[in-house]
């Protein structure tokens, strides 16, 4: 069952694919080798989710998808092929990822994969390829993101690998059992601590604690323990309260919990909303925003009034609307 | 602009139930609103915010769609930033919409 899932999803993907024609490259020297490539996947994915709406039962539905399925195969092996033969060619990075998207796992995707860090490992669009499957929670996302750590020696990109395997294995660590999960919390831990030292690692911390999650929240711990500069550490508490806001607000986590780390997150903020510090100020501004947050605009908090005019200049407000179940939209018809 | 034919469907099913969906609109111009209102067959009222307007910024609304789902007593209870989806909605409306009834 699960399997045809995924096929059904190569279809779909295809199909965004076909709509947005190789993205990047200038018609300036196509290679027609791949070009070809591509425009036959296209044709046989139109064709075959035509014959899939056709299809009469769950028996025709699964010869289509059959038989689609071993013409793909056909196609990323060429396709490979091709990537292989032409690792300098301006086609061959893209028909890589292609055959990653067609297929998510498997033979020819863990070949695609090797290429990738045979060949293209000091590619930028590698590093970022390789944290869009992580994103995805595809199967081939560690296996990229190792081979590209051991390969590319840029240290923005080690940097974002490191940080990517280490929300990787974290997410690992809370399905395993007991005895692993520990294992791959010491090599989470051991992530986060080398990129902690990195020269960029308050901005790293930064944008981690925007996305939220326990990564986040370890990297901002690990460099707050080791900063001493006020202005560092005040960028980085407010990060914290980020952090554990946006874990508050998670669903699946009790009240006691929500409530415990909201407090926590107040705590801080207050602090650094108090500040006098002509320094500060930014911190202290963006601070006493995600209180007021905190305080009116979560879950669990009362609403604030709303008061204003409709487009004919009628006033009303929300306090109108008490004792109703209120959706609040906010739209525009940009 | 994408959720209002669900919306619309929403507004119907709960007709003479405990609960309003009311708007708040960003658009530049209040003929933009309008014309909206008019085009997609948008019943329900909407305040006027305008670019940057005052209600958008206190309630720190940066992108849209953004939702916020209150329990009759006032209390948020839910909040969307991206279209959850029309069933997301629709069972936590109906949860609240029981609770209220039980709550009279």
């Amino acid at each position: 069952m699960r399997h045809r899932w995924r096929w059904l999803i190569a279809v779909l993907a295809l199909a965004a694919v076909a709509a947005a024609e190789p993205p990047g490259n200038k018609p300036a020297k196509p290679d027609a080798e791949y070009t070809g490539l591509v425009k036959q996947v296209q044709q046989a994915q139109a064709k075959a989710s035509q014959a899939y709406e056709k299809a009469q039962g769950e028996q025709a539905k699964q010869k289509v998808l059959a038989n689609y399925r071993a013409q793909l195969q056909e196609y990323t092996r060429r396709i490979l092929a091709f990537a292989e033969k032409h690792p300098k060619n301006e086609h061959a990075f893209e028909a890589l990822s292609f055959v990653l998207q067609l297929v998510p796992q498997g033979p020819e995707a863990d070949k695609a994969v090797a290429l990738l860090a045979k060949d293209h490992a000091t590619n930028p669009d590698a590093v970022e390829l390789a944290e869009e499957l992580a994103q995805a929670d595809s199967p081939e996302a560690e296996t990229l993101v190792r081979a590209l750590l051991s390969r590319n020696r840029d240290a923005k990109a080690q940097d974002n690998l490191k940080l990517t395997l280490a929300d990787l294995l974290q997410s690992k660590a809370e399905k395993a059992g007991a005895t692993q999960a520990q294992k791959l919390e010491k090599e989470v831990d051991d992530l986060v601590d080398q990129v902690a030292g990195s020269k960029d690692a308050v901005e790293l911390a930064q944008t981690a604690a925007q996305a939220g999650g326990a990564v986040a929240e370890k990297l901002v711990r690990a460099i707050l323990a080791r900063s001493t500069d006020p202005k560092s550490k005040a960028t980085l508490n407010l990060s914290l309260a980020q952090v554990l806001k946006a874990r508050a607000e998670k669903s699946g986590v009790s009240a006691a919990e929500a409530k415990r780390l909201e407090e926590a997150a107040a705590d801080l903020l207050g602090k650094l909303a108090g500040s006098k510090v002509a320094d500060l100020k930014d911190v202290a501004a963006q601070a006493k925003e995600l209180l007021f947050a905190l305080h009116h605009l979560s879950v669990g908090k009362v609403a604030l009034n709303i008061q204003g005019e409709d487009a004919d200049g009628k006033k009303f407000k929300l306090k109108d609307y008490q004792g109703k179940v209120v959706l609040l939209d906010f739209w525009a018809s940009w | 602009m994408a959720m209002v034919p669900h919306e619309r469907s929403l507004v119907k099913k709960m007709e003479g139930k405990p609960f309003v969906l009311l708007g708040v609109d960003l658009d530049n111009q209040k003929s933009d609103e309008l014309a909206a209102e008019k085009d997609k067959k948008i019943t329900w009222r909407s305040w006027f915010d305008g670019k940057e307007g005052p209600i958008a910024k206190e309630w720190q609304v940066h992108g849209i769609p953004a939702l916020y789902l209150l329990d009759s007593q006032g209390v948020i209870r839910y909040k969307w930033l991206g279209n959850p989806g029309g069933e997301v909605i629709d069972k936590a409306v109906e949860k609240l919409v029981k609770e209220a009834a039980a709550n009279k």
